[in-house]
């Protein structure tokens, strides 16, 4: 099982880039896209779903190229969008029903899987309910039911916690985790824990280009050595926030206890730490934004 | 294929299954049928009340003349008149008038009439009431005048008439209508209201379905339920199985309707005293309109597709649907032209243009059907018009369903066409 993306752009009006020259090559697993928002995620998913079409550039799905054979990727796809909705008249099995007949599955087997999706995303006993009344975190569980429908080789999942309750993220991630075994699956989010928690690679993007693909230990190393805990007093926050990469702030008796992402200590009395996903988040995105203003 | 056809199920059964659409197949006809018919069926069997009117006779005789004749009764045999002198002073006329006008305002009397001195060399009598829009005894008014004016005239030429009415008594003609199967009676009137009838089943299927069209379309991308189906099926397979799906439930609807018409109609028929309009809704009409139906329907929808692929709330759809309306209720403005003269050459020329085709046709085709060159040259040019839209429209449904924010401009629109 293999997905290549090969030198992929797609330019808006305005020579604007949604992706330039985006390369990737990807195998079993869960990828984590990371990237603040307008980074290029939404378009690069959207492609490969074959929801839109690059404006250069190939993407093959086990050397099948899916801009010229769309159907080969659309029978193994399971596509959630960000900002999922639904039809509020229909029911949550009339709804899963139709997108299983669009997506070509047999009806049988359709309704035991809807069966068995209710299930997995708690909404059984919401299933005659129409969705029109239903939460933002159930049409966001529906939507996931959906995309699992035709149990997909490729799984690609937009911003799938966000409306989420805490108990529900968890749940999603487990899931998610679950579901990994012979399939690729894409997680796009900006939230690091998400990733943190389920994530076998992750993938950092800005600008619609690739910062760096490699495993989540792989990214801790690129900051072993540049998190530093600093207290200081509250009222010198201001002054430190323009000096320097801040992934953190407590509020503490003895002062603002921060965490400062930096290649040498701060201060004098800065204590280095244990780096987490975030801050090496935060540091390869802050260090492609100064490599693109030199 | 198999995508195409299960959208289009969903849409059909999505509209079918809804009260709305079977309460709509019975009340819709209804509801039309009270607006167009029942004003006039009301004015006919409403009960006409007695009028008391004052009458200043300046001319000197033509009062008691106008009080014999002025007989018409109500259903219960009492007069529809009861006339009254007033004096003729011409030093006081105007107390007198302004006393009468007191009398018509405090509802003592419903109206006066000032007749002058010169009635019979053409000065007009004045009707005076508080509604001016009696035209019944406007016109009765007027009759009996002119006939009692006539006479007059005549005796003074030497000719004693004893029963003018018998003498000018006036004919009516009876319509037929020539068709090649022969002859049929008919009405103005009944041909007039049965063509509208048509014609606002064609223009509230078509806008009502229309919308529902365009809306679905937002709803869909602003659910993002677009990019899943879009990840399975193709831009066209979807929008090809909406207009489908909601032709078929837009032709199930009328089909009901004519139905029920054929079915529960007759009783209606005879109320209304329209017995004559079997011969009206002959099959080339029913024929005629269901396929302009049809066509009406697909024309437009590409409009709606449009309408739907570039808005973002249905409160955008409904700000640019006026121009669709007006498009289509062109031909209803100028229907009572149609109806006098239905193969008018500016008539034809603008029913064969796509737009006003289906109105205008079904217009025309129940006055007086167009030859055959021009219904199959209507045919064949709304037939490549909705070639020619579909393509467009499904160029635009394609880059627009994925597209969200503000509406596009124009030359954004034709960068979408050429979009590959």
């Amino acid at each position: 099982m293999q997905l290549a993306i090969e030198q992929v752009s797609k330019r808006y009006k305005g020579n604007q880039w949604g992706l330039r020259e985006f390369s990737l090559n990807l195998s079993s697993g869960i990828l984590g896209l990371l990237g603040p928002n307008g980074a290029g995620k939404s378009t690069l998913m959207r492609i490969l779903a074959t929801v839109t079409k690059p404006t250069a550039g190939r993407v093959t799905w086990n050397e099948v190229d899916i801009l010229r054979f769309p159907d080969e990727i659309r029978q193994v796809l399971g596509y959630l969008p960000q900002d999922f909705g639904v039809y509020p008249n229909l029911n949550s099995v009339e709804f899963l029903e139709y997108m299983a007949a669009v997506k070509g599955i047999d009806r049988s087997l359709a309704r035991r899987r809807i069966e068995e999706l209710l299930q997995l995303v708690n909404l059984r006993e919401f299933r005659k309910r129409p969705l029109g009344g239903f939460s933002g975190g159930m049409k966001q569980r529906l939507g996931i039911a959906q995309a699992l429908l035709n149990d997909p080789k490729l799984l690609i999942v937009d911003e799938p916690t966000a409306g989420l309750d805490p108990e529900e993220r968890v749940r999603f991630r487990n899931l998610l985790s679950e579901l990994s075994g012979e399939r690729i699956v894409i997680l796009s989010t900006h939230i690091v824990s998400d990733v943190e928690a389920a994530a076998t690679h992750i993938a950092l993007i800005s600008h619609g280009k690739l910062l760096m693909h490699a495993a989540p230990e792989k990214l801790l190393q690129g900051v072993e050595g540049k998190v530093w805990e600093w207290v200081i007093p509250s009222e010198n926050l201001p002054t430190v926030k323009q000096k320097h990469l801040i992934s953190g702030t407590i509020r503490r008796s003895d002062g603002l206890h921060l965490r400062v992402v930096a290649e040498a200590s701060p201060a004098p009395g800065a204590q280095p730490v244990s780096p987490t996903l975030e801050d090496a988040y935060l540091y390869f995105i802050s260090r492609s934004r100064t490599e693109e203003e030199r | 294929m198999r995508n195409l056809w299960v959208v289009t199920k969903k849409e059909f059964l999505g509209m079918v299954k809804t009260k709305g659409f079977v309460i709509g197949i019975f009340l819709g006809p209804l509801i039309l049928g009270a607006f167009m018919f029942l004003p006039a069926f009301l004015a006919r069997k409403s009960k006409e009340p007695q009028l008391k009117m004052a009458v200043i006779d300046k001319s000197g005789w033509l009062f008691n003349k106008l009080d014999s004749v002025l007989v018409d009764t109500l259903p219960d045999g009492q007069r529809a008149y009861i006339l009254s002198r007033e004096p003729y002073r011409p030093q006081a006329f105007k107390e007198d008038e302004n006393k009468l006008r007191g009398r018509v305002l405090k509802k003592k009397l419903d109206a006066y009439l000032v007749i002058p001195a010169g009635v019979d060399t053409g000065a007009p009598p004045e009707y005076y009431a508080r509604s001016v829009g009696n035209v019944i005894t406007q016109s009765r008014l007027e009759n009996r005048i002119n006939d009692l004016l006539v006479s007059r005239r005549l005796e003074a030429q030497g000719i004693v008439v004893g029963n003018l009415k018998s003498l000018l008594k006036e004919t009516e003609i009876e319509l037929r209508q020539v068709t090649e199967k022969g002859t049929a009676k008919t009405s103005f009137l009944t041909v007039y209201l049965t063509s509208f009838f048509l014609v606002m089943i064609l223009f509230t299927t078509v806008l009502g379905y229309g919308q529902h069209l365009a809306r679905s379309i937002v709803e869909e991308k602003n659910t993002r339920i677009i990019e899943v189906l879009t990840s399975s099926a193709t831009p066209f397979q979807l929008l090809m199985g909406k207009t489908i799906g909601l032709g078929g439930a837009a032709l199930t609807a009328v089909l009901g309707m004519f139905l029920l018409g054929f079915l529960f109609g007759a009783p209606l028929v005879r109320i209304l005293e329209m017995e004559n309009i079997k011969n009206v809704f002959n099959p080339v009409l029913l024929i005629n309109f269901v396929l302009y139906l049809l066509l009406g329907y697909f024309l437009f929808m590409t409009i709606f597709t449009i309408l739907g692929a570039i808005s973002n709330s249905d409160q955008e759809v409904q700000s640019m649907v006026a121009p669709i309306v007006w498009m289509m209720i062109l031909p209803i403005i100028i229907g009572f032209l149609v109806a006098q003269n239905p193969n008018a050459g500016w008539i034809t020329v603008l029913s064969l243009i796509p737009f006003f085709t289906p109105t205008l046709m079904v217009m025309r085709i129940s006055y007086l059907p167009p030859s055959w060159p021009e219904l199959a040259a209507s045919y064949a040019i709304m037939f490549f018009s909705i070639l020619a839209m579909g393509w467009l429209a499904a160029k635009i449904y394609r880059v627009g369903i994925l597209m969200y924010g503000k509406r596009p401009t124009l030359p954004e629109l034709a960068r979408w066409v050429r979009y590959r």
